[in-house]
């Protein structure tokens, strides 16, 4: 028994060697993973992701600029043609706000409060802050596809969240937007250089609240006209932007290619040439002698020994890339070529045409007022020269122009929407998801008649879809919000509730 | 103990020759001969003959597989000859769970063993494809990638997340087998590189096939209980050859060559109609002035090189073009314009040159009643059918075994592996890079693959036939050239940009047994798996992606210690216990880092992290790992060598569960009856056996799946940027279940000629682990839960024939048969699907309730009456669901027939592997039909027009189907979609492609797998050689012949490397290598 006894307690010694204590608790912490996080590390995340959502080129995200036809796609012209299950831009989409986006602020809200700040007002400030570019991002969501998850959304404990009613949200955001602005203290400071906006400037972020709130405030002029009179009027009773200067512009890094702009990581780094500009924004331009031409695009050689400015149709599979105008400039490297080009979220140029199309409603005072419009018009137009660095005189000098003048393009066009509608599809050549939601406001350019694309299945979208993943993971609560829609149906030319 | 001593005396000790031969004096390899009472033995060689030192006094024990075992007197002469009885394979000895070698009598489930013979027949690079239809139960899907991994599944897939490979386990030591592809596969650990894709193969390659001395498979849950969660997909045991106690050295050598040739079915067919161009309709040609080219007075016609694409314009050879070799300066076509028409070398077979494989192998072993060692060598050199493509690998495999004193052995083992590969295929869809997606989908004829090949060679730049028109590539001059619109000059990226990788490989055992008692011994052991593995990455500057160069260091190790005490006695001359306790603990260790360059390299061809135009960023590291600690037990008690029961259970505990979950248990019951003993006079019935068993086994978490964690970005501007995880991680997890219940009858007759086993299993696996797809409205993407269950079930047969038998020729047919059913029972929180997979062109891959694991799913036409329904446009009308059922990737049932035939010294044998139903969707082919590469998308129509005229000239398609309007039969024919560009006749009206039903095929294949013809000189022929005691010389083949196949110029085998959702999605499917292999095997 001698033997049995030495070699059953050696083996036993060498098994006990072998065992971890509670080793699920030690050995269960990925020790390459963060086990926790700064609350401005994940701000500075979220806000990145926000402004990528609103620039990326990607049309499995963002296809607004192809489908309001500032740029037309080469050779693969799904999205040109409202194909936009293909590249799944709703899922895209959908997934950037929620996830990289509303994801990340909430959880800088949650992992504020173990950092230090040098007054409790810093910490009120960034949690106001934070909380305006989530009510941006749902704002953003809920115009875009009617119905969302909203109560039950960014929850724990809810995998498959109910819908909320689309107006519901929408009154609800402005609300939270009302509860920012009162609570937003300008004597205070906030998160600082985690801001790559603003740099934590309080009084910045109160101008962008009260901006956004203009801005959301519009979407619903023709059916809500009382609220929106009076939201527009809180606006700017808080103070909006009133300068380029007040733009919210995220500072891209050139450092990494992943931090850059990522329309130069797309049609410059990348080596591909999908996109060119739209031909009803070049004509435009072209019949205007828009002193922005030469900010925007390139000169091309049509071989009839001149040089012109010219975009694509539409959804033409003829379409390729050198035989149009590109994107300004490869040359000086500047402007869309640039990988610090700044990603441009909310601006002057934009405030200054909300206010003008509420003038023209009589939305300010209660009355229609042509002149105060065309103060508005005028100033909207003047800042989207200077920012992309044209010169006021080039400005003042485009508007003297009877077509462009906004009294006398009014009375030839007739109604104010296409005059102040053509001249911001102008201004949004670079404004992506704004592009098709200003054309889904305005109506003007009226694509399905001034310019539909060549082969495409549908009329201009109004909205999104909703994404595969929905109808598949939470199928109940997405065909109840569908059911909500005209006719039932889940498509993209269903109205929404402001349309 | 005086008598036993004085029996185990020797006496005049002498040296024995003998032969084992059958009763029709036919020799039987392989068997054991031993003295009686001893422990050590030798083994007989293949032609039955042995050597052993004896005392004439002493008995011989002869046993072996498919013989009776027999005792015989040594005797006093030199020379002895044993007949014995064959049992067909009744007897046979098989190595089941922890190594434990039982007879087949005992085994109350379904274990099939196959000998190292069977798997050597042709050379591979992985063993594992030679097992493919051996097998019953058994579903192999092998790659015609050089290299390429293989699928192993058993009895079906269980889980829907995590791994469903069989565990592999050799001599004793788990030998990982986890895929290191990344795409398609959530449980690789290789980072995601920059041109993630590459088919890195199964880490089982690094097994040795010519050290194999045989397979056993574990099939079910009660065969395989005692391995715990990592057997739960059933259990590979492989035995290496191992010395013996003889005479001398053992020295066997053989050498091996294969050559390979491409099947032609599995290449594509190009329609030679129309060229490059995207918009025939519009702008046939590029009409530009180009003032060096012809003064720039005149327009000139340039073909329309950005457009991967042939619905390009109608070829004429009298018009004369500037095609793409016009504009490379290293062609002789440059400043030229040339006739348009197809190409001479437009076929892949152009590119592709013939693959070769050598291997060189050496055993030597021997051993005295001391103990015994083996040592062997192989050299592979694997000359892959890309251009610059190669794997060269090294393998040292040391067993050796020492008997301290009578009571105390040990063993140990050694392997090691040196592998160096260079170019592994790509097969994710990466259209700059991977030439054979390039091939199936982008492909115009007017590319000539030899000129391409001429360009690269002659300037060493990326001359493309894909130029980006942004104007430059028309200023091309030497030394300074344009770049590619999507696609590289092939044999750029194949030699520019060269994926290379190397892996050293450390498995070892060390081992002692202890016998306390007669029936009583312990064992105790420490095995260790560990590589480590570079993988490096590179673009070149001048490539179409931005430069990088990239490298992935990846170590993987697992240790594992344990102990068992085992016991064994007969108790009375009717019973048999056996029992054993045993303990065993288990360390995982994976980690992983992965750096690149940043934004493009500053100078081309160096290949260091330090070449990097901007900053790199820190490296992405991983770190897994994993504990579990075990106990389990087993009791077997057998009457008569006729009933045998046994009952097992294992305990583990695993670090990846929470705390309070992380215990489970595996119990299981079996039981086995021979009943053929109760029927010793008839004589129809060699031998009856029936069995019957139940066991659960449970399953652990995937790493990390338990407690939050955040990822930190690379700062913005000198700011830090961190992401929560969207993977939300749960701490109430509980370990998965598996029951399983299995029945098998075997029985043979006939004096054994004719034979079958035959079993049903049906197992149901619950409370999945799995990171569920939720609403993103959540901010994840998915929660990890407990949910889902799944359930196999199937029937599994082999059948043994021996048509004929006669001393100088034998005829066996073996057929493996498995028709397996699979059901998705549940998901978590009721809902209908879940999405395994969502692949290129939105293609999913899905579980639903209700359906078969792996539904794929599509766009899907509409239908009226089974019949498509057509718009008044004249084009098909699509399902608005793009998510639509339109295929299943589970097979209706697969199998193999093997026949060997033998004449004297000559052996021929043929194996034929049949893989019924089961479907797959080509993303090769609706690509292709998209750009108009194949016939399908041209040629004429009803009135003998070409099709893509337009229909006002006579032009276009009638589809078949029902007219919405009418509801008649459609007369309308199709064309308007053809001003989108693309071929598109047969697509929903301005869908732009067609339905993606359309590219549903059946995966059903017939093969020829195997065909092998060996001839053994006879050994009196070799009396002069001295010390040669064997040749063998074998001349087969492999993939010969694909007899039956529907899916058009692809393999339907060929999948996406290995995972759970690698089959049913065919993207750049490689061409089936028919190779021919010479095998010599020399005997010393």
């Amino acid at each position: 028994m001698k033997k049995i006894s030495i070699v059953l307690l050696s083996a036993a010694t060498l098994l006990a060697a072998g065992c971890t204590k509670n080793m699920s608790e030690v050995l269960n912490q990925d020790p390459k993973s963060a086990p926790a996080a700064l609350g401005t590390a994940l701000f500075t995340q979220g806000e990145f992701a926000l402004t990528n959502t609103i620039t990326t080129t990607s049309v499995s995200i963002s296809p607004f600029r192809v489908i309001s036809q500032e740029w037309n796609e080469n050779s693969y012209e799904y999205e040109s043609d409202y194909n936009l299950s293909y590249y799944n831009s709703p899922g895209g989409f959908w997934n950037n706000l929620y996830v990289n986006t509303i994801h990340n602020l909430d959880l800088a809200k949650a992992n504020y409060a173990g950092q230090y700040w040098a007054t409790p007002g810093d910490l009120r400030n960034s949690l106001i802050i934070t909380d305006l570019l989530e009510i941006y991002s749902y704002y953003m969501l809920v115009s875009t596809y009617g119905n969302i998850p909203y109560s039950q959304a960014e929850s724990d404990t809810i995998p498959f969240p109910a819908f909320d009613d689309a107006k519901t949200v929408y009154e609800a955001l402005l609300t939270r937007v009302d509860t920012c602005i009162a609570g937003l203290d300008v004597t205070q400071d906030a998160m600082g250089s985690a801001d790559l906006i603003y740099s934590g400037s309080t009084t910045e972020w109160l101008k962008f609240a009260a901006s956004l709130k203009l801005k959301m405030a519009m979407l619903n002029a023709t059916n809500d006209p009382t609220t929106t009179m009076t939201k527009v009027n809180e606006a700017i009773g808080t103070g909006l932007f009133t300068s380029n200067a007040d733009n919210a512009l995220f500072d891209y890094d050139p450092a990494s290619p992943t931090n850059s702009n990522p329309i130069w990581q797309a049609i410059e780094y990348s080596g591909r040439h999908d996109f060119g500009p739209g031909g009803l924004l070049v004509s435009t331009m072209n019949g205007w002698n828009d002193p922005r031409l030469p900010y925007y695009f390139t000169l091309v050689d049509t071989g009839s020994n001149s040089e012109v400015y010219l975009g694509g149709q539409a959804g033409n599979p003829g379409n390729s890339y050198g035989s149009y105008s590109d994107f300004c400039c490869i040359a000086n490297s500047s402007l869309l070529y640039s990988p610090s080009l700044p990603g441009d979220i909310l601006d002057y140029e934009e405030v200054e045409f909300y206010l003008a199309e509420a003038q023209a409603q009589g939305l300010v005072t209660g009355s229609p007022n042509a002149i105060a419009a065309a103060a508005n018009y005028d100033s909207a137009i003047a800042a989207s020269i200077e920012f992309w660095g044209g010169t006021s005189t080039q400005a003042a000098t485009y508007l003297a122009q009877p077509s462009v003048a906004y009294s006398t393009a009014l009375a030839a066009a007739g109604s104010w929407q296409q005059v102040i509608g053509y001249q911001e599809f102008i201004a949004n050549y670079n404004k992506n998801w704004d592009s098709w939601t200003d054309e889904r406001r305005l109506g003007q350019p009226n694509i399905n008649v001034v310019s539909p694309p060549q082969g495409a299945a549908t009329n201009f979208p109004l909205r999104f879809t909703y994404p595969p993943n929905e109808t598949t993971s939470n199928p109940t609560n997405t065909a109840a919000a569908v059911a909500t829609l005209p006719g039932g149906i889940d498509a993209l030319t269903a109205t929404l509730f402001w349309e | 103990m005086l008598v036993l001593c004085s029996a185990l005396t020797y006496g005049q000790t002498k040296t024995i020759t003998g032969r084992v031969v059958d009763a029709q004096g036919q020799p039987v390899p392989f068997a054991t001969v031993r003295i009686k009472g001893a422990k050590a033995g030798v083994s007989a060689d293949a032609d039955g003959k042995f050597e052993i030192r004896v005392s004439p006094e002493s008995t011989l024990v002869i046993t072996g597989a498919g013989i009776q075992a027999k005792e015989v007197l040594a005797g006093s002469d030199n020379n002895l000859t044993v007949q014995v009885s064959r049992q067909s394979t009744l007897d046979e000895v098989v190595v089941t769970a922890l190594g434990v070698r039982r007879s087949r009598n005992s085994l109350p489930y379904a274990a099939q063993q196959i000998s190292g013979d069977d798997i050597n027949k042709t050379i591979t690079t992985n063993v594992v494809d030679n097992m493919s239809g051996k097998v019953a139960g058994l579903e192999i899907t092998s790659s015609n990638a050089m290299g390429g991994s293989a699928n192993v599944i058993l009895r079906g897939f269980r889980s829907l997340t995590q791994s469903n490979q069989a565990l592999f386990v050799v001599d004793g030591v788990p030998y990982d087998n986890t895929s290191l592809t990344t795409y398609n596969n959530s449980t690789s650990k290789i980072p995601v590189g920059t041109n993630n894709g590459y088919d890195f193969g199964s880490a089982i390659e690094d097994l040795n096939p010519d050290d194999i001395a045989s397979i056993s498979v574990l099939k079910g849950a009660a065969a395989s209980a005692l391995y715990g969660s990592r057997g739960s997909n059933g259990v590979i045991l492989i035995t290496t050859k191992r010395g013996a106690n003889r005479k001398g050295v053992g020295v066997t050598a053989s050498f091996g060559v294969s050559a390979g040739s491409m099947d032609p079915s599995t290449l594509p067919t190009y329609q030679l109609m129309y060229g490059e161009g995207y918009d025939a309709t519009t702008s046939d040609f590029y009409q530009e002035t180009v003032p060096w080219l012809n003064g720039g007075n005149t327009a000139i016609s340039i073909v329309p090189t950005p457009d991967d694409a042939a619905t390009g314009a109608y070829f004429n050879k009298n018009l004369m073009v500037y095609n793409w070799d016009a504009f490379a300066p290293s062609d002789p076509n440059f400043h030229k314009a040339t006739p348009w028409q197809p190409a001479a070398h437009h076929n892949p077979q152009d590119y592709f040159v013939t693959p070769i494989t050598a291997t060189e192998n050496v055993i030597v072993s021997g051993g005295s009643d001391k103990g015994t060692y083996k040592f062997a060598y192989t050299r592979v050199d694997d000359k892959g059918y890309q251009p610059n493509s190669m794997i060269k690998k090294n393998l040292f495999d040391l067993l050796t075994t020492y008997n301290i004193t009578s009571w105390v052995t040990v063993e140990a083992g050694l392997n090691y592996v040196n592998e160096n590969a260079l170019n592994r295929y790509l097969y994710q869809y990466t259209a700059a890079t991977n030439p054979m997606t390039d091939f199936r989908q982008w492909w115009p004829s007017n590319v000539d693959i030899k000129a391409l090949k001429r360009d690269y060679f002659n300037s060493f730049t990326n001359a493309t036939w894909n130029w980006q028109n942004d104007g430059s590539y028309q200023n091309n001059t030497a030394g300074n050239i344009g770049t590619p619109a999507y696609h590289d000059n092939e044999y750029w990226f194949a030699y520019m940009n060269p994926e290379a990788d190397s892996r050293n490989r450390y498995t070892g055992h060390a081992k002692v047994k202890v016998d306390l008692t007669s029936y009583l011994n312990l064992t105790g052991g420490v095995t260790e798996d560990y590589y480590g593995m570079l993988v490096e990455q590179r673009a070149n500057i001048g490539s179409q992606a931005p430069s990088f160069y990239q490298r992935q260091n990846y170590t993987f190790s697992e240790t594992n210690y344990n102990a068992a005490l085992n016991f064994d006695k007969n108790v009375g001359s009717d019973f048999n216990i056996k029992a054993m306790v045993g303990t065993n603990v288990q360390r995982d260790n994976i980690s992983t880092i992965l750096a690149s360059t940043n934004g493009g390299l500053i100078l081309p061809g160096y290949w260091s992290l330090s070449n990097s135009v901007n900053t790199p960023n820190a490296p992405t590291e991983t770190e897994d790992l994993k504990e579990i600690n075990s106990l389990y037990g087993s009791a077997t008690l057998s009457w008569k060598d006729m009933i045998t029961l046994e009952g097992t259970l294992r305990r583990d505990q695993s670090s990846t569960l929470p705390t309070v979950h992380n215990t489970y248990y595996y119990p299981s019951v079996s039981a086995d009856f021979v009943f053929s003993k109760l029927m010793p006079n008839a004589n129809w019935l060699s031998y009856g056996k029936a069995w019957v068993n139940y066991a659960q086994v449970g399953g652990d978490a995937p790493y990390y799946s338990v407690y939050n964690t955040y990822t930190i970005n690379t700062p913005i501007h000198g700011e830090a940027a961190m992401n929560g995880t969207t993977s939300l991680p749960n701490q109430n997890l509980l370990p998965e279940a598996n029951k399983t219940w299995e029945a098998g009858l075997e029985m043979n007759f006939l004096n054994s000629r004719v034979g079958f086993t035959a079993d049903y299993y049906h197992s149901i696996q619950s409370n999945e682990i799995l990171p569920i797809n939720v609403s993103t409205s959540t901010g994840y993407n998915t929660f990890n839960v407990n949910g889902g269950s799944v359930e196999n079930q199937g029937v599994e047969a082999t059948v043994n024939l021996t048509p004929v038998r006669t001393r100088n020729f034998g005829w066996n047919v073996t057929v493996n048969w498995t028709k397996p059913k699979n059901k998705v029972l549940s998901l978590y929180g009721g809902q209908p699907s879940y999405a395994i997979a969502t692949l290129q062109n939105n293609i999913q891959i899905v579980a639903e309730v209700g359906k078969p694991y792996g539904e794929i799913r599509g766009s899907d036409y509409t239908y009226i009456n089974g019949q498509r329904v057509i718009s008044a446009a004249g084009t098909y009308v699509d399902s608005s669901n793009s998510l639509s059922d339109i295929g299943n990737i589970q097979p209706a049932w697969y199998g193999g027939i093997n026949n060997q035939f033998s004449y004297k010294n000559f052996s021929l044998s043929f194996l034929i592997d049949v893989h019924q139903g089961g479907q797959l969707y080509s993303l090769d082919m609706d690509y292709g039909s998209f750009s108009g590469l194949y016939p399908r998308t041209a040629g004429l129509n009803d009135l003998g027009n070409p099709l893509r005229l337009d229909p006002a000239d006579g032009g276009g398609v009638i589809l078949k189907g029902i007219s919405q309007a009418t509801g008649k039969a459609n007369t309308v024919r199709d064309w308007e979609d053809l001003t989108n560009g693309f071929w598109t006749f047969g697509s929903g009206n301005g869908q732009g492609a067609e339905a993606q039903k359309q590219f549903i095929y059946s995966a059903t294949y017939v093969k020829l797998r195997e065909v092998a013809f060996t001839y053994s000189i006879p050994s009196k022929s070799l009396e002069g050689l001295h010390s040669i005691k064997g040749i063998d010389l074998s001349l087969s083949g492999r993939n010969l012949w694909i007899i039956h196949k529907d899916l058009p110029y692809a393999d339907p085998e060929q999948g996406q490397a290995q995972g759970n959702y690698s089959i049913g999605f065919q993207n750049g499917a490689y061409p089936t290598m028919r190779t021919l292999n010479f095998i010599v095997k020399v005997k010393f």
